[in-house]
């Protein structure tokens, strides 16, 4: 079944170009042709694996308790340093009334 | 700097007030402005960050006091790695003018062990490519041969460490990225375990693969940088809670574990691989000769399921990218296009953005995600990946380390591979599983094909770096 590269890209919030789409769809389609010899492997009772790390989270989280330092880089000046756009200390977008 | 060949050998030489971290710094920088401008290895130099560090280690020297273990060695860091104050592209447009207000956990420890870095080096885009050629900023080439690609992702860090531009360097590898152009380069590449080595501060690619690991000229070197790098890290939650050893001391160990002789298991998949180069194969056979001189065992194995890596890989890895790559969206940090909309203003921005091996990933991620194919691509892939976890199991059950080429072939032309992505991929044949598996690797040169070196992988279980190093340290030896 032929890929609908254009509803994927919508998805991947991708703007593509009309001559980017035509080889996509070759590549994309012999890539998963590819990736079909999965279905030569039987995994009826496998359970997936999704992470490798199996940390309890009261190992890995912290207390939830307020803490009284604020790291450099968490200062909202810091935050903004890189914004392409800021008003004041805010990033700036633009007008925000459906997704267009 | 190449006066001084290794980490040890320079830190003595600063303790001896026979050079000093600063002339070592600046003559670092200096080699790289000369003789990086046809292997473009380095995306930016940190000349001021270097010549401050190296100030406070010549501090130390003058006071007489002992110095860290790395101390003023002249270390290059892949560009997907944050550094506070110097520009981290990931080898993407969609970052060119990006400046870190912090630094990646694994750069804060090299630095608080004394090294000096001397500047950011060039990858494929968000360590997407194997070759390299899909920098944004151009392609690196091989030192040992310029017609040549050094490998990737993690190319311009082999092809400085290669080059004699950096005594050591840090990658990433999340299908191959470090021992694949460690191979191509001639040079030594670690894969830690998963949970080893802090990720805070490595621009995420698919998290469940992503390791950050030492490249370096020998073993000893690798086993120092491991030795910074690795150890729990609050920032990261996936880091392991583990003490680290001492892997510089674990070299001297003996080769075989006590009592018994070390069992080398040897893949009959990997070795009848259609794909495999018979120079390749043929050097890595011999060099098994060194280990078995030395009493080791080699043994017959299977890891039948890891024929499917590349299939596992290609779902699980674009994946986690297209979620990951999903905060490249031109509001906080990089490059904008504007646009009257927002809609239109992601859309554009990451299309002007990222190139075309990064929109591949994430389209094929989001594919494998949407609604319908879940199940068919993406959980098919996690189960087949629990099938190679169970594969390294019972290997592991059997032989202390499995050995297998880091790549079926030497280093490829520039462009040779650049018109089929697949192909490209195909490259990682050897390396992807033991990053599905979270399980430590290392590559280190063991001869060559005709000019060009050979890689030799060895594969270990979970936490077990130090009979790789061990394992590698002896062949430098023997040789």
């Amino acid at each position: 079944m032929p890929i609908d590269v254009k509803a994927i890209a919508a998805l991947a919030s991708l703007e593509l170009s009309p001559e980017e789409i035509a080889p996509l769809e070759g590549d994309l389609a012999r890539i998963l042709d590819y990736v079909a010899l999965l279905n030569q492997l039987p995994t009826a009772d496998v359970p997936p694996t999704a992470h490798l790390v199996d940390n309890a989270p009261e190992a890995t989280l912290r207390d939830d308790a307020v803490r009284d330092t604020v790291t450099p880089w968490q200062a909202p000046r810091a935050a903004l340093a890189n914004a392409p756009a800021q008003a004041g200390h805010l990033f700036e977008v633009p007008k925000i009334i459906e997704r267009g | 700097m190449t006066s001084f060949p290794t980490i040890s050998a320079l830190r003595t030489a600063i303790a001896e007030r026979h050079t000093s971290a600063t002339a070592a710094a600046a003559a670092a920088c200096d080699a790289i402005a000369e003789r990086d401008t046809d292997l473009h290895s380095f995306l930016t130099v940190s000349r001021e960050r270097a010549l401050e560090q190296a100030a406070r280690i010549d501090a130390l020297a003058d006071r007489g006091d002992p110095l860290p273990p790395l101390a003023g060695a002249p270390i290059a860091i892949k560009d997907v790695l944050s550094t506070r104050g110097v520009r981290t592209t990931c080898g993407s447009r969609i970052l060119e003018n990006y400046i870190p207000e912090f630094d990646a956990t694994a750069v804060t420890r090299l630095e608080a062990a004394g090294a000096v870095l001397i500047g950011k080096t060039n990858c494929d885009e968000f360590a997407m490519g194997s070759s390299t050629e899909n920098s944004g900023y151009g392609p690196t080439r091989n030192p040992r041969d310029r017609e040549r690609v050094p490998g990737g992702s993690s190319g311009g860090s082999a092809a400085a460490v290669g080059a004699g531009l950096a005594l050591a360097a840090l990658g990433t590898d999340t299908g191959g990225s470090i021992r694949q152009p460690a191979a191509f380069c001639g040079i030594v590449g670690m894969l830690p375990t998963y949970g080893r080595v802090s990720r805070f501060g490595l621009a995420a690619f698919a998290s469940s693969l992503d390791h950050v690991g030492p490249m370096a000229r020998s073993a000893r070197d690798a086993a120092l940088v491991l030795g910074a790098i690795a150890g729990r890290d609050r920032l990261d939650s996936t880091s392991a809670d583990r003490p680290v050893p001492n892997y510089e001391a674990a070299l001297a160990a003996p080769l075989a574990p006590p009592g018994r002789r070390l069992r080398i298991g040897v893949p009959r998949e990997v070795f009848d691989h259609p794909g495999l180069d018979p120079d390749v194969a043929a050097q890595v056979r011999a060099s098994l000769d060194v280990y078995r001189a030395a009493g080791c065992e080699l043994v017959d194995i299977s890891l039948p399921a890891s024929q499917a890596a590349i299939a596992v890989y290609y779902v699980v890895a674009t994946a986690e990218a297209s979620s990951n790559l999903a905060r490249y969206d031109g509001i906080r940090y990089g490059v904008r296009v504007p646009a009257a909309a927002l809609g239109d203003l992601y859309r554009q921005t990451r299309d002007r953005g990222f190139g075309a091996e990064v929109k591949r990933r994430i389209l094929l991620g989001t594919y494998v995600l949407s609604a319908g194919y879940y199940d068919a691509y993406y959980r098919k892939a996690q189960q087949v990946r629990t099938l190679i976890c169970r594969d390294f199991e019972r290997a592991f059950a059997e032989v202390d380390v499995i050995c297998t080429p880091t790549t079926p072939t030497p280093a490829f032309k520039l462009g040779e591979k650049a018109a089929d992505p697949l192909e490209l991929y195909l490259a990682d044949i050897f390396t992807v599983p033991a990053d599905l598996a979270g399980v430590p690797a290392i590559s280190f040169p063991c001869g060559a094909a005709g000019k060009l070196p050979v890689g030799l992988q060895l594969i270990a279980p979970a936490f077990q770096e130090e009979r790789l190093l061990r394992m590698a340290h002896f062949f430098e030896m023997a040789k």
